[in-house]
């Protein structure tokens, strides 16, 4: 059987398929353009993930829709492709409190995994996502950042790696790729080194070598797009207003919300430092304690008692939009579980909420799985040379030893006979797995397991009916059609996975050249503790 | 010949859990609720998990599907015990004849109903 990748969210239902179209819709307003912050420097198309575009002529930005907007209005939203699905990014104003102004730099909001489920991030104040409210919860993200990256060993996990996109955005919510550097706009940031992989492209003083990073101050400068460092935090009056903001929230607004978990409860500003203490957090000042969490805050409630959101939908002057938003903020669906509005940190900047998002959407595409099925591949490849090179490699010694007699004549027939010979197949639950196969999760239903002194055994049959003709053959005349490659790297993946699920596994094969050829690639793979056996 | 209790002999590189799960459940199902109830715990570096083919059902009838992973044991550990938490399932280890369940008690494994599957 073959192992597959783990569908963690298997639906849109139905149902909720007008919510993605409205969206989509919303997003489609503001199409991707020629993209600026709004001090008139372009920003990278590489980095757009929380889309700041312009609008059409005659289109009233959805933020002034809702009054009462101290920013340009702009309201971002992005998704990004994480393990195959679509996850969105919500974004509001940036630490300078323009919408864009920093490069999305302390402007990520929240995630929406699948279209009917959000989850705010909390961040400190330079933009590092510490964690996220999910399914009512408080989810701390295990990374520490720092002023340059992360504290060795606690590292944000790469995107790609299975990661979440909140996970690994802790260092100023933006994301690390698998080969563990950040895209900052126009170059490109390694954390480890705390400094950038080419010369800034405008130059600037602070940086006078033109490859390091924040002019040495991590704490109090920032580089939103790799091109100058500046110090986004220097307004006291903006720290005070975010601090004050949240101290007030904390007192003032219901953060002990029935069934709210996590810090959320009054006095939750000493939770988080509590934790920041209990942890080791690098804080980088008491200051920088003192604004933990305190960039954004999130006001929660169950729809019936929180009106600001809806009366604020009222409020919008595009009727079109209006009657959507109301549509789908009536949706029992919608809010059957929490109504969710976002309350800004700047204190004075109710009403942002989830169907306001509209931007640009940049997808990112590949991502795990074809570089895993690429990297197969290239084994695959390169023990064809070897076994052309050294044809007289010979069957595995256990094979050689121990052929057994079945007599089928398919692959069922053969499946069952080698079940059989370990008294007969275990449920099919028994025989479910989950192996960790290029840091993601694969699921995978063995032919038969088995326990044998004691060891956790996978047992796999592999019947070959003609393996000068079989796809799984790379010499065959449909060996290197991209199917049989496939199917070929699928040999490989599924023994990775029962590798690194079992202590040990077992295949029986009726083909010593499929033994000959497997246990080749498998060795080559590093696989270790698999052990063929001809089995006629 | 009945097999041992996974659980009751330590193996190296393999550790054994029970979790509090329905008869009819199967191994993906509770494993893949994991990234349904908590989509934020990170993947295992390494390793993987199974089903151990074994039931263990407390007197008040609660029944306790046993597992087993290897690789990155404190992962796969973290990763259902964050599973059990969110969604207030009890679960266990097996320890020196007892079955330590997360609720404090810890019934001596003699006393409780064990099930072995094919």
């Amino acid at each position: 059987m073959v192992p597959r990748p783990q569908s963690r969210f298997p639906f849109l239902a139905a149902g909720r398929i007008w919510l993605a179209a409205v969206l989509l819709w919303l997003c489609g307003v503001l199409p991707a353009g020629a993209l600026h912050a709004p001090d008139g420097i372009p920003i990278s198309p590489k980095t757009r993930v929380g889309g700041f575009g312009a609008l059409p002529a005659g289109r009233l930005p959805l933020r002034e829709q809702f009054g009462s907007i101290n920013a340009p209005g702009k309201w971002g939203c992005g998704y990004e492709i994480v393990s195959g699905r679509r996850e969105w990014k919500l974004y509001g104003p940036d630490i300078n409190g323009v919408y864009g102004g920093a490069n999305g730099t302390g402007g990520f909001e929240a995630v929406s995994p699948y279209l009917t489920l959000f989850e705010p991030t909390i961040s400190d104040f330079r933009g590092n996502i510490l964690g996220v409210i999910t399914n009512g919860a408080t989810q701390w993200n295990p990374a520490r950042p720092t002023g340059y990256g992360a504290v060795p060993g606690y590292r944000p996990v790469a995107l790609g790696n299975g990661a979440s996109i909140s996970l690994s955005s802790a260092w100023r919510g933006r994301w690390a790729d698998i080969t563990g550097y950040h895209s900052v706009g126009a170059r490109t940031y390694d954390p480890v080194s705390g400094h950038w992989l080419s010369f800034d492209p405008a130059w600037n003083g602070l940086d006078p070598n033109g490859f390091s990073a924040f002019g040495g101050d991590p704490i109090n400068f920032f580089d939103r797009d790799g091109r100058v460092s500046q110090n986004l935090y220097a307004d006291q009056a903006t720290h005070d207003q975010i601090a004050n903001a949240f101290q007030d929230y904390v007192e003032e607004e219901s953060w002990n919300t029935p069934g709210m978990n996590g810090p959320a409860q009054p006095g939750s500003m000493a939770y988080l430092m509590d934790y920041v203490n209990y942890f080791g957090w690098p804080a980088d000042s008491s200051q920088e304690l003192q604004y933990v969490g305190g960039h954004s805050s999130i006001q929660f409630g169950n729809f019936a008692d929180n009106s600001s959101g809806f009366s604020l939908l009222n409020t919008m002057e595009n009727t079109d939009a209006r009657d959507y938003a109301l549509q789908q903020w009536n949706e029992a669906d919608w809010h059957s579980g929490w109504g969710i509005t976002m309350k800004v940190a700047s204190g004075f900047d109710y009403g942002v909420n989830t169907l306001d998002a509209g931007a640009n959407m940049i997808p990112i595409v590949g991502g795990v799985k074809s570089v895993t099925e690429t990297a197969v591949k290239a084994v695959i490849e390169d023990v064809s040379k070897s076994l052309a090179e050294d044809a007289t490699k010979a069957i595995t010694e256990d094979a050689a030893k121990s052929t057994v007699e079945t007599s089928a004549t398919t692959w069922q027939e053969y499946e069952r006979a080698i079940q059989n010979m370990y008294g007969g197949p275990a449920t099919f639950g028994a025989r479910q797995y989950q192996a960790v196969v290029n840091g993601e999760l694969v699921n995978g239903v063995a032919d038969n397991v088995a326990t044998i002194g004691g060891q956790s055994v996978a047992v796999e049959a592999k019947f070959v009916d003609d393996w000068a003709a079989s796809i799984r053959n790379p010499a065959s005349p449909i060996g290197n059609m991209p199917f049989a490659a496939d199917a070929q790297a699928e040999v490989l993946s599924q023994a990775q996975a029962y590798s690194a699920a079992f202590d040990k596994v077992i295949y029986h094969s009726n083909s010593p050249e499929f033994i000959q050829y497997y246990s080749n690639v498998f060795k080559n793979a590093g696989i270790g503790n698999f052990q063929f056996i001809l089995t006629k | 010949m009945q097999r041992p209790i996974p659980g009751v002999q330590q193996v190296q590189g393999r550790e054994f859990m029970y979790i509090e799960s329905a008869a009819n459940e199967t191994f993906h199902q509770l494993a893949n609720s994991v990234s349904a109830v908590c989509p934020l715990i990170a993947i295992p570096r390494s390793g993987g998990a199974g089903e151990e083919k074994v039931r263990i059902t407390l007197n008040n009838g609660i029944s306790f599907m046993g597992i087993s992973y290897k690789g990155d044991i404190e992962g796969w550990r973290s990763r259902f015990v964050e599973l059990c938490k969110a969604s207030g399932r009890k679960y266990g280890f097996i320890k020196e004849g007892r079955l330590c369940l997360s609720d404090g008690s810890s019934p001596l494994i003699e006393e409780l109903k064990i099930s072995f599957e094919p």
